[in-house]
């Protein structure tokens, strides 16, 4: 590499590690990194420079500088700091991090910007949000990794994770603005804000990499609107009431009063979405995106093991047979032949029929259902809704089955679960229940009364490892002619 | 009161070792709120995982396999900026990790030189690094052109860098 060549390699990475190459100069030096190892090591030289500098937040490099010496002050009291566009979660943490750090080299000031072996204290960062209820395990990952699990109403966070690691957990929380969120179900929130030079005027970011969110978001300040990200789309709101459900590959938002800017990630298209509309983005589907009307409820459903699935493992049936065939035939009790035409005669009959497996979670052997992934119809449950469920299951484990609901406006309205008695089960532990809705709660009969809407259907057992299959989930009822949207 | 050290255990560890870890995602997505995004990322998977993280064994390495997945995560989901290649990073990791020795010996060397900067050269470098201010935010605080605090800045990188180099090659004559 020539010296020429060098100077332009360095000048390249430097403007990559800062942010500002062009994609083509990137184009470039991922060409040239690929191929040349000289290359590389200049990169990583270069790199390890900004790493160190950017991983020295145990001191500030100006501590010992005189206070005439200083760009500005640093205390955020003294509101000298410049207002700040980007909207990261560790800007919040920068200041009190330092404050928090325990070094037994501190007055050595270069050796303490290096080290990497300090350990820091909880610290005391900005407060975000309040906490107003919550059931079930739900987690909080601060910043820093700091992390709580025994959380209360009234604690007061920073920015971090909220996980919720149960289908039954449920959290609500509050902004300063008096903005609030919902959580429920399964669901991994990262919560974070820009600074602002009052609490009011920070910007909110809320990265949703799973879960349904119910949110009613007060007037945002201009220019500050609150942004949601999940891995399939992006969100811009203003000021407004609407759910959104995210599962790994799929978003699907209710606005219920106001609009929302809705942004999908796999191509960029992007619509606004008015009251009473739903939209639904995917990662596969490139179709034109356009939000609809919100379907009438229904009153009846069939689970979709394998497309309504959100916790717990589908087997195929072919699968399994695919494998009994192929040890009957490796231990000669069938020929290969005769194994192809019995594999080809089940294919050709029942498609590619299955069941679902619990799997193991922190709350036991789990399997969740969340019917919205597959139908934007909601699912009313009344008086007559029974749930027919059709399994299999140790003959010597309990579990629970579950329902969440939630508010016609798609708010979290609870969660209910009974326990299924041994008696139910055969002697090989296949079990064939019928539980009519009273079993989970009580609803009035009165057709003028809001109906809760089915958002999750969860069974749980206790031990991690139980066996539980479910092969087959039914609701039905008579119909009611109620309006969800109301 | 298992999970109680459990939480406890994980977090010294994180907080130990976040710095390394942080470094390592800095090396694929330098800019560094997304770095720094990524390892909370990281940081809710490995809770996630820490039953399966044998204590008998090294913290990092286990945790660098989280770390690759979230930054190919991001590589693949992040359209906000210029990326570098997937290979590219699978090769700087790579020599990154052939290198580890020589790292630490320039680290070391760096420390010296940064000591060396002038009080307002590390002024800038704490305003920019620390304090997370943009170009243009220290361009406008004192009323200079983004452009000169832009150069002014990468002079101070090279410097840095030219100055562990001419201490690397002083150590081995």
């Amino acid at each position: 590499m020539n010296e020429r060549h060098k100077s332009q390699l360095i000048e390249v990475t430097q403007k990559h590690l800062d942010g500002i190459a062009t994609e083509q100069e990137v184009h470039w030096l991922s060409e040239l990194l690929e191929a040349d190892s000289t290359a590389r090591e200049t990169y990583l030289d270069l790199q390890d420079i900004h790493a160190a500098l950017t991983t020295s937040d145990t001191e500030d490099l100006t501590a010992n500088l005189p206070d005439s010496l200083r760009l500005r002050a640093s205390d955020p009291k003294e509101g000298t700091q410049p207002s700040r566009q980007k909207v990261h979660t560790t800007q919040l943490s920068v200041p009190s991090r330092r404050a928090a750090f325990l070094s037994i080299a501190v007055s050595v000031l270069i050796l303490a910007l290096l080290s990497t072996s300090l350990l820091r204290a909880p610290s005391e960062e900005a407060t975000l949000i309040r906490l107003n209820e919550l059931s079930g395990q739900v987690t909080w990952i601060g910043n820093g990794g700091q992390m709580k699990s025994s959380l209360k109403p009234g604690d007061c966070l920073s920015g971090g994770t909220m996980e919720l690691g149960a289908p039954d957990a449920h959290v609500s929380f509050t902004y300063e603005d008096g903005s609030s969120i919902t959580l429920a179900g399964l669901s991994s929130l990262r919560i974070s804000t820009s600074e602002g030079s009052t609490p009011l005027q920070r910007q909110k970011t809320l990265h949703l990499k799973r879960g349904r969110l119910s949110a009613t978001v007060n007037d945002q300040p201009n220019g500050k609107p609150m942004l949601i990200d999940t891995p399939s789309a992006d969100l811009t709101v203003m000021g407004t009431r609407f759910n959104v459900e995210t599962q790994p590959a799929s978003t699907r938002l209710t606005v219920n009063k106001g609009k929302v800017h809705f942004r999908r990630n796999l191509d960029g298209q992007a619509v606004e979405v008015p009251a009473k509309q739903t939209v639904l983005a995917t990662l596969e589907d490139q179709s034109l995106l356009q939000p609809s009307e919100c379907p009438i409820a229904t009153t009846d459903w069939s689970c979709d093991l394998r497309a309504d699935l959100s916790e717990g493992k589908w087997v195929s049936q072919l699968t399994s047979l695919g494998m009994r065939l192929k040890k009957a035939v490796q231990s000669g009790q069938l020929t290969k032949e005769l194994a192809i035409k019995q594999y080809k005669a089940a294919a050709t009959i029942d498609g590619d029929p299955g069941s679902v497996w619990a799997t193991a979670s922190p709350v036991g052997a789990l399997i969740v259902f969340s019917p919205s992934q597959t139908q934007a119809q909601p699912i009313i449950l009344n008086k007559a809704s029974r749930f027919q469920i059709k399994g299999k299951v140790d003959v010597e484990s309990k579990f629970k089955i579950g329902i969440t609901v939630s508010n016609p406006d798609g708010s979290y309205a609870g969660k209910h679960s009974v326990s299924v008695q041994t008696e139910h089960y055969t002697n090989s532990g296949s079990f064939e229940i019928e539980l009519p809705i009273e079993s989970f709660l009580t609803l009035d009969d009165s057709t003028s009364s809001i109906h809760p809407i089915l958002t999750d259907w969860w069974c749980v057992a206790e031990e991690p490892f139980a066996k539980i299959q479910i092969t087959q989930i039914h609701l039905s009822s008579t119909p009611v002619s109620t309006d969800h949207a109301q | 009161m298992e999970s109680t050290s459990a939480q406890e255990r994980f977090t010294r560890l994180l907080i130990e070792h976040e710095p390394e870890l942080l470094r390592c995602i800095l090396v694929a997505v330098p800019n560094r709120p997304d770095a720094r995004d990524i390892l909370q990322d990281c940081s809710v998977s490995l809770w996630r995982k820490f039953d399966t993280f044998d204590p008998n064994k090294p913290f990092v390495p286990w945790a660098l396999g989280f770390v690759r997945i979230e930054i190919r995560r991001f590589l693949r989901e992040t359209s906000r900026q210029a990326k570098l290649s997937e290979h590219a990073v699978e090769s700087l990791w790579a020599q990154r990790t052939a290198s580890a020795s020589r790292l630490t010996k320039r680290r070391a060397h760096l420390a010296e030189c940064i000591e060396a900067l002038s009080e307002r050269h590390r002024m800038l470098v704490d305003e920019y690094y620390l304090k997370d201010y943009s170009v243009a935010e220290i361009a406008k605080e004192n009323q200079q052109t983004a452009d000169s605090i832009y150069k002014r800045l990468q002079r101070i990188r090279e410097n840095l860098h030219d100055c562990v180099s001419r201490k690397i090659a002083g150590a081995r004559t």
